[in-house]
């Protein structure tokens, strides 16, 4: 939701939506203007977090279409459901990774990135639409899945962190490997706040992770020991020298 | 009001744990600063669950609940305790402003850098533990104070703090109040022994801000709903906060 600073001073309903437009460029969402039918003006203006998938905004977006001819150049422009059937794109899930990185900054929270390759050596694009099937089932809204390469799936997890991205890696590979013959494995990079890399540089570790997994014995590969947990847990020794004055007088 | 263009200096006081003496000290803070002819802007940052109000025995209209969810100006908020000290009382027994999304937190601190600049101080007197609002008022301010008392778990929660602040946020700087001690002597035992082990682990050389004794002042003046500074300025806590405003004026 975007909220507007000041009660507007208005003249009309086009004022008030470029009053949020310039909001709403401060956060990562993306705004599509909903005409009159008669096409004299905007009525409304839908705000759609960016880095939803393209699914959730499709779901969130179906209602508005349907109320509109599709036969009009305003419900084309409102059309972006029509992606909402296939699995996003490489070049938009680098757009995602790139608004998720600039959240990380802001936020302070973790975000994992996990390669799921199914089985490179088969050709078959049923494969990986059936493995995407799968995986859907298992992520949540704010999730983002798309197609990394021929034998690939990209998932971005915001707000997770090396665990608890590992958890839901296994959870998927559990899934996979249920649902299909076909050898999974997966790479996982994680992203910290205190060193947040390009949305390339990011895609790449864990494309490294995943050619590391393609050539170790385990399925799920996550290495880079630097990238532990930004914890903060204070430690056995910071607690013994924190008490040792109580101790002094005993 | 006041030229806003002026920078007020920003001061947070958190201590990790509760029931530590912020809320107590920040008032107190408050009304000394004003009464050395100091602006001074206190915001209860318990968004969730305030307090401030209780201990001046307020009874507020307008809370920055109303600032988040309506967008209400905190001008239209501030209440004035006496002459240079206002309060932006918060709202109590309210879950929700306790965990505020990332845009609502952006929106509220843009709604407060609107309004600092008619004070010479703003003072912010944070929840206890470590949530996000405790973090981002902390990464705000330009002068952390965190409070402590010479038992194990106040020590334990204020060095988590601060090394959450460091490892996270990269502050270096952090001024340490030893409150509800029984001697001096005391006091320097704990700044001592939490200036080592934050030197130690973190690297942190803590500043001394000072301390303050047990006072049966303190708990009256709780009582009565007034600072303890004024209805017991020859108090030994009501001296302690003096000498605290005056180091910090100079």
């Amino acid at each position: 939701m975007v909220k507007v600073n000041k009660q507007p001073r208005t003249k009309n309903f086009c004022d008030f939506l470029q009053l949020i437009e310039e909001e709403a460029a401060r956060f990562s969402v993306e705004l599509i203007p909903i005409a009159e039918e008669t096409g004299t003006g905007p009525q409304a203006l839908l705000v759609l977090d960016s880095t939803l998938s393209a699914k959730r905004k499709g779901e969130l977006a179906k209602p508005l279409v349907t109320q509109t001819s599709p036969t009009t150049e305003r419900a084309q422009h409102i059309a972006l459901p029509a992606r909402a059937d296939a699995l996003a794109g490489a070049e938009f899930f680098k757009d995602c990774v790139h608004a998720e990185l600039a959240r990380v900054k802001k936020s302070r929270l973790p975000c994992s990135l996990l390669l799921i390759r199914i089985d490179e050596n088969n050709e078959d694009r049923g494969l990986l639409n059936k493995a995407a099937a799968t995986v859907e089932i298992a992520i949540e809204c704010n999730h983002h899945l798309a197609h990394f390469d021929h034998a690939t799936l990209a998932l971005l997890l915001p707000g997770l962190n090396r665990n608890r991205a590992l958890r839901q890696a296994c959870a998927i590979h559990q899934s996979l490997s249920a649902e299909i013959t076909a050898r999974v494995k997966i790479g996982l990079a994680v992203c910290m706040a205190r060193t947040v890399p390009a949305a390339e540089e990011f895609m790449e570790m864990a494309f490294n992770e995943l050619q590391k997994a393609e050539h170790e014995a385990g399925d799920i590969f996550y290495s880079s020991p630097n990238q532990d947990d930004d914890s903060c847990q204070v430690t056995a020794e910071e607690r013994a020298q924190l008490f040792s004055f109580l101790n002094r007088g005993k | 009001m006041m030229d806003n263009n002026q920078k007020p200096q920003i001061i947070c006081i958190s201590s990790g744990k509760g029931g530590v003496g912020k809320t107590s000290f920040t008032i107190n803070l408050a009304a000394a600063l004003s009464t050395k002819s100091r602006k001074v802007l206190l915001i209860d940052g318990d968004l969730g669950l305030a307090n401030v109000d209780v201990m001046l025995g307020l009874n507020v209209k307008h809370t920055l609940q109303e600032t988040v969810e309506e967008g209400r100006d905190p001008l239209e908020i501030l209440v004035e305790i006496m002459p240079g000290f206002f309060v932006l009382p918060a709202s109590s027994g309210v879950p929700e402003m306790a965990s505020l999304s990332y845009e609502e937190q952006a929106f509220l601190m843009d709604s407060l850098e609107q309004i600092i600049g008619n004070f010479d101080f703003v003072l912010v007197d944070t929840a206890a533990g470590v949530g996000e609002s405790v973090l981002w008022f902390n990464n705000w301010a330009g002068k952390n104070i965190t409070i402590l008392s010479p038992d194990p778990t106040a020590m334990t929660d204020a060095y988590a703090l601060i090394k959450i602040m460091n490892t996270r946020y990269n502050k270096k700087e952090f001024h340490l109040i030893i409150n509800n001690v029984k001697s001096k002597k005391e006091a320097q035992e704990v700044f001592v022994n939490m200036s080592t082990v934050l030197e130690n682990f973190l690297g942190v050389k803590p500043c001394y801000q000072g301390v303050i004794p047990q006072d049966s002042a303190v708990s009256m003046a709780v009582r009565k709903q007034k600072p303890f500074i004024i209805a017991q300025p020859k108090a030994r806590a009501s001296l302690a906060v003096m000498e605290i405003c005056n180091k910090i004026l100079s």
